[in-house]
């Protein structure tokens, strides 16, 4: 069956003739030449990091500059919001850790999965019943469930990897609606759509049943997860995802495995995934079957979408604003599906680069027009996943210092 | 009842199901092959065919006229939404993915709001049982595998005795070429997603007396009909009728030891593990689009 990507003399073209002629607003028009253009673009990128060092700092510790400044400003929230703001943000902190675990996968390797529901139960599940059944403390509670999300991640990507591009997305769905049928029906052991109670342990001498005790520690954990993802993104590792992400062919003919680096990411990306789910599981309290729904999938794939691909930063814009949508229609229709479908519509057919795309190319319009594309002629090159102009690379918030850059170059 | 009796049972059970199947799967494999649509609200669809055809059975009484007439309002929304939602995402399949499940969530919404949020049964039309070789089984079975074979006749035939099924080949082998050639692909694209819905819708409506109408039916369906799309061979419409009725088959052997939904479960994990062996699936349609 058909490949949008087209073969790799088309996609040689795209990458390199786009870039240069009709995409001058492209935010990251360096490392997509690098890529198309030079031998060894791990390398080549480097390279050109190295011969403008001081820009480079000067934009990345603005970017570090301004999450910090947000998380500063996170933890004084606890101060001024009531018990229940508490629980909220602590709640939307945890959906913020799954939604940039869910960007490594998506953002980055270009994995578009539908199977995160799996990781998040899992991870829920094995925190759960390590409280509950073994009697562990919240430590070793949360390493279980960072492991049962990537011991999953890794069992399902085994499969998933393997079947040609658009088989992926397929069989994580065919997963996670597996797994939502096994947790439903073998109720003796998930508790079913009913679940069960977890009491929130202590990790430590910190009580995660302190509703502000747990804010601070996962707002703490959030913190830990970008920053190691944001090395993570930066590293050789990282830029053979983009690779994979922007054109696996040529990731393949350079000698890289694309199978086994799409594998480590989901399985990095399932991992933290798990991580969010034990979290999940000590906010609320509870675990239940419902866990494995495909909706539960869908979140982060919508907090990324929403705050822009292969950015970190982005999911947690995301998450956070879904978060408070979410409370403020529950208050007010019931009707939060509705709008995540209508969100999901909008973005995909309107809006493709999130928020901070649509910010990028506001800020960048001043340099030129930009040309516009016809929907019938860019049938095969304006795809979302090699889409490498729009979406390529982290330059959300200043955490990847590479894309940058290529503009100061410019 | 003897074992004979039993594996004889399980096999009827199976041709039956599978090529009900068979009708939803093919809508999802058509719409890929054609339009590069994995259409996560292809479930979505079968759910809104039973919905429509609940409250056609509920104002009229005929099940007759739900069975011609639900489908028929599915697949012309089914047109409508081809041609607005998902026009400009066609080809890119991780759009295709994510503007499709935003549907799933629109077309539960409405239908909770238009049915609500209970199940409500379908009187079975046809009632009675015939006895065939010592098996007794309920003739309303015997009247769906009908139906859909009969729909699954006529698509073969639309496909390829009529100008459009034609065309619809044409598209599907080489969408450039067929173009060039005067083939109004804008049209061909509104008639295939309609098509699908049309089939998803069908076999929704003539599920309906066996398994019950609920806003949020058709996500087991989703599964197992991508289970053997893959399996088949994406875009491989005989593979697709092979595949549908060998799972069945297998899913209703396995029921004769184990439970209903670890047979299920089974089977799936059977299939899925074929797709290790054989990544391209068991017809696997080339290079062709």
């Amino acid at each position: 069956v058909s490949d949008p990507d087209g073969d790799p003399e088309t996609d040689a073209e795209d990458g390199e003739t786009a870039p240069s002629t009709d995409r001058e607003t492209d935010p990251d028009p360096g490392s997509e030449t690098a890529v198309a253009s030079v031998a060894d673009p791990l390398h080549a990128a480097e390279a050109g990091s190295r011969s403008v060092t001081l820009p480079v700092v000067g934009r990345v510790s603005l970017g570090v500059a301004a999450v910090v400044l947000a998380f500063a400003a996170a933890t004084v929230l606890p101060l001024v919001m009531g018990s229940y703001g508490v629980f909220l943000g602590t709640s939307i902190l945890v959906l913020a850790i799954y939604g940039v675990a869910y960007d490594v996968a998506y953002g980055y390797a270009g994995l578009l999965s539908f199977g995160h529901a799996v990781f998040f139960g899992v991870g829920a599940y094995a925190a759960a019943f390590a409280v509950a059944d073994a009697g562990l403390g919240g430590a070793p509670a949360l390493v279980a469930a960072v492991v049962a999300g990537g011991v999953a991640a890794f069992g399902i990507g085994l499969v998933a990897v393997r079947v040609p591009e658009n088989g992926f997305v397929i069989l994580t769905i065919i997963a996670v609606l597996v797994f939502n049928l096994v947790a439903v029906t073998w109720s003796d052991l998930t508790g079913g759509t009913d679940g069960f109670t977890v009491f929130a342990p202590s990790l430590g001498p910190l009580a995660l049943s302190d509703p502000t005790t747990n804010f601070y520690v996962t707002l703490a954990l959030l913190g830990l997860v970008l920053a190691g993802l944001s090395l993570l993104v930066r590293s050789e590792v990282g830029l053979v995802f983009r690779l994979v992400r922007e054109n696996e062919r040529r990731a393949e003919l350079l000698g890289y495995d694309v199978r086994r680096y799409k594998l480590a990411a989901l399985v990095v990306s399932g991992a933290l995934t798990g991580l969010a789910g034990g979290l999940e599981a000590f906010v609320f309290g509870y675990v239940n079957a419902s866990n494995f729904a495909l909706t539960v999938s869908a979140d982060p794939l919508v907090y990324t979408l929403i705050g822009g691909r292969g950015t970190l930063v982005g999911p947690i814009v995301g998450a956070v604003a879904l978060g408070v949508a979410e409370e403020l229609l529950r208050d007010a229709t019931d009707a939060y599906p509705l709008f995540v479908g209508a969100v999901l519509i909008a973005v995909v057919v309107v809006e493709r680069e999130g928020v901070l795309g649509a910010y990028r190319r506001l800020r960048d319009r001043s340099d030129s027009e930009p040309a516009t594309e016809s929907d019938d002629a860019d049938r095969e090159g304006g795809s979302l996943r090699a889409d490498g102009g729009a979406s390529g690379g982290d330059t959300g918030g200043g955490v990847g210092g590479d894309t940058e850059v290529a503009r100061d170059r410019r | 009842m003897s074992v004979t009796a039993d594996v004889g049972l399980a096999l009827l059970n199976g041709v039956t199901w599978g090529i009900t199947l068979a009708l939803v799967a093919l809508g999802l494999s058509l719409v890929f092959g054609l339009l590069e649509i994995v259409n996560v609200s292809h479930g979505a669809l079968y759910m809104l065919g039973a919905v429509a055809g609940w409250f056609v059975v509920d104002a009229t009484g005929s099940f007759l006229l739900a069975v011609l007439l639900a489908p028929l309002v599915v697949g012309a929304a089914g047109v409508a939404v081809e041609r607005t939602v998902l026009r400009p995402v066609e080809g890119d399949v991780p759009a295709t993915v994510i503007a499709t499940f935003g549907l799933v969530l629109v077309f539960q919404h409405l239908a909770l709001v238009v049915f609500g949020p209970s199940t409500e049964t379908v009187a079975t039309p046809v009632p009675g049982t015939v006895t065939l070789a010592g098996i007794t089984y309920p003739t309303y079975r015997f009247v769906i595998a009908g139906t859909s074979v009969a729909a699954i006749v006529l698509l073969y035939l639309f496909l390829q005795r009529t100008r459009y099924g034609m065309w619809m080949r044409g598209v599907e082998q080489d969408r450039e070429t067929a173009s060039a050639l005067g083939v109004p692909t804008s049209r061909v694209y509104m008639l295939t997603f309609g098509l699908g819905a049309y089939f998803a819708a069908l076999a929704g409506v003539l599920l309906s007396p066996i398994v019950g109408v609920n806003h949020l039916m058709g996500t087991e369906i989703l599964a197992i009909a991508f289970v053997v799309v893959i399996v088949g061979g994406l875009g491989s419409l005989r593979g697709v009728l092979v595949v549908s009725v060998a799972f069945a088959v297998m899913e209703n052997l396995g029921g004769i030891v184990l439970d209903a939904t670890p047979a299920r479960i089974l089977t799936l994990a059977v299939l899925v593990l074929v797709v290790l062996v054989r990544p391209e699936g068991l017809f696997p349609t080339g290079g062709r689009t």
